[in-house]
């Protein structure tokens, strides 16, 4: 039930708010300046792909190659790099059929064939390696993209050999350029 | 008994309800009379002789590549072939240009595609923003002032928000000679036969677009 009293509230709080001004504040904006580049800048990074072939080649096996070797007779095969990245070193893993083991391994500079099983096209000199069958080992040598060497194998048995090449991220050429 | 509103009421809360719209009305209209009638027959104008001028300042940011000879790449030009270990430096010139001195500048990126470039923040793209208080020689090097601007930062941090650059100065006129170091880290990658590890960052690309931002400084009240 309203009363007399509520009524009376009623017209002085409507008398009230018609009176009394209402501030409101404008929001406060802030000001901003954007600068986008140009256009987008295309990134692309390279590959570091070496493997093994029996043939020269830059087409990618994607397995380890198994060679055919014959006891105490020299067998060539080609380390090659397929990918863009240059690269310091690699880490190769021969292992010689069973109970055999490797007697002799050389290779010859970069880009050069061997002549004969103890000589370099041109004379070049050659390097002789002794690795351990199954045991990994490094060789710094470096190998461009798109670049081979040319190695010789001897073992002591008759049978596949399986050559297995590596490369991680610390064996490849880095650079810093200001372009 | 008034009906009117649907509510039912006495004869004398009636009466009380009369009354308080014709109080009600009465101070409406004694107010308007004081604020019209009164004031206006006292109401004086003075106005000034010369006109007072306002005008606002403006707010403008631009990039440009140096004119270094030889460092004029700037963000247009592809970089490939980028590997783990990598760092291109491209040079950039940021220009408030405007009348009004700014606060707060950040770098923000976008990339697309997203892949793990842009997403992984331990083998993907770093960045690292230098500041020169003059132009950077063609062989990346500060003869003026260097500061750092922005320690090395991920790309998927870059790209998930505006990080904040420090520099020596964003006041109206002031130039920003920047090296923008773009870089991946040395990583641990292994690559088998020829076959790329899963999750590589090799054989990757992306587009990055570059955002600058800065913020009108803040809000000043002048007495004069």
């Amino acid at each position: 039930m309203f009363t007399s009293k509520r009524f009376a509230l009623l017209g002085f709080f409507i008398t009230f708010i018609s009176l009394v001004p209402i501030s409101i504040s404008p929001a406060l904006a802030s000001v901003k300046a954007t600068s986008v580049s140009p256009s987008a800048t295309s990134f692309q990074t390279g590959t570091f792909r070496t493997f093994a072939t029996a043939a020269q080649t830059f087409t990618n096996p994607s397995a380890a190659l198994s060679l055919p070797v014959t006891a105490n007779t020299a067998k060539t095969f080609f380390i090659n790099n397929g990918g863009t990245i240059n690269q310091t070193a690699i880490t190769m893993t021969i292992t010689a059929p069973a109970a055999g083991s490797i007697t002799n391994l050389r290779n010859c500079p970069q880009g050069v064939l061997f002549a004969t099983t103890i000589t370099c096209v041109g004379g070049v000199s050659l390097t002789t390696n002794n690795p351990t069958s199954g045991v990994a080992k490094v060789y710094t040598i470096n190998i461009p993209a798109n670049t081979w060497y040319q190695f010789e194998l001897t073992e002591s048995k008759t049978g596949n050999a399986t050559i297995s090449v590596s490369v991680s991220s610390t064996q490849i050429v880095t650079f810093t350029q200001n372009s | 008994m008034n009906k009117t509103l649907g509510i039912s009421l006495g004869k004398a809360a009636t009466a009380t309800l009369i009354k308080v719209a014709i109080a009600g009305v009465a101070v409406l209209g004694g107010t308007a009379l004081v604020s019209s009638s009164v004031f206006a027959s006292l109401t004086a104008t003075a106005t000034n002789t010369s006109g007072g001028s306002v005008s606002t300042g403006t707010l403008s940011l631009t990039q440009a590549a140096s004119g270094v000879a030889g460092i004029t790449g700037g963000f247009t030009t592809a970089i490939t072939a980028m590997g783990p270990g990598d760092t291109v430096n491209r040079y950039i010139n940021l220009t408030n240009g405007g009348t009004l001195d700014a606060i707060n500048p950040t770098l923000q990126i976008a990339a697309t595609p997203s892949n793990a470039l842009t997403t992984s923040a331990g083998a993907g793209v770093q960045v690292t923003v230098k500041n020169c208080t003059i132009d950077w020689t063609s062989a990346g090097a500060c003869t003026g002032v260097q500061t750092t601007a922005l320690l090395a930062t991920s790309a998927s941090v870059l790209s998930g928000g505006a990080a904040p650059l420090t520099l020596p100065s964003t006041l109206a006129g002031a130039v920003s000679h920047l090296q923008i170091g773009i870089s991946l880290p040395t990583g641990s990658e292994n690559v088998l036969n020829g076959v790329l590890p899963g999750g590589t960052i090799q054989g990757l690309s992306t587009a990055i677009t570059w955002t600058f931002n800065e913020t009108e400084r803040t809000g000043t009240t002048t007495n004069s």
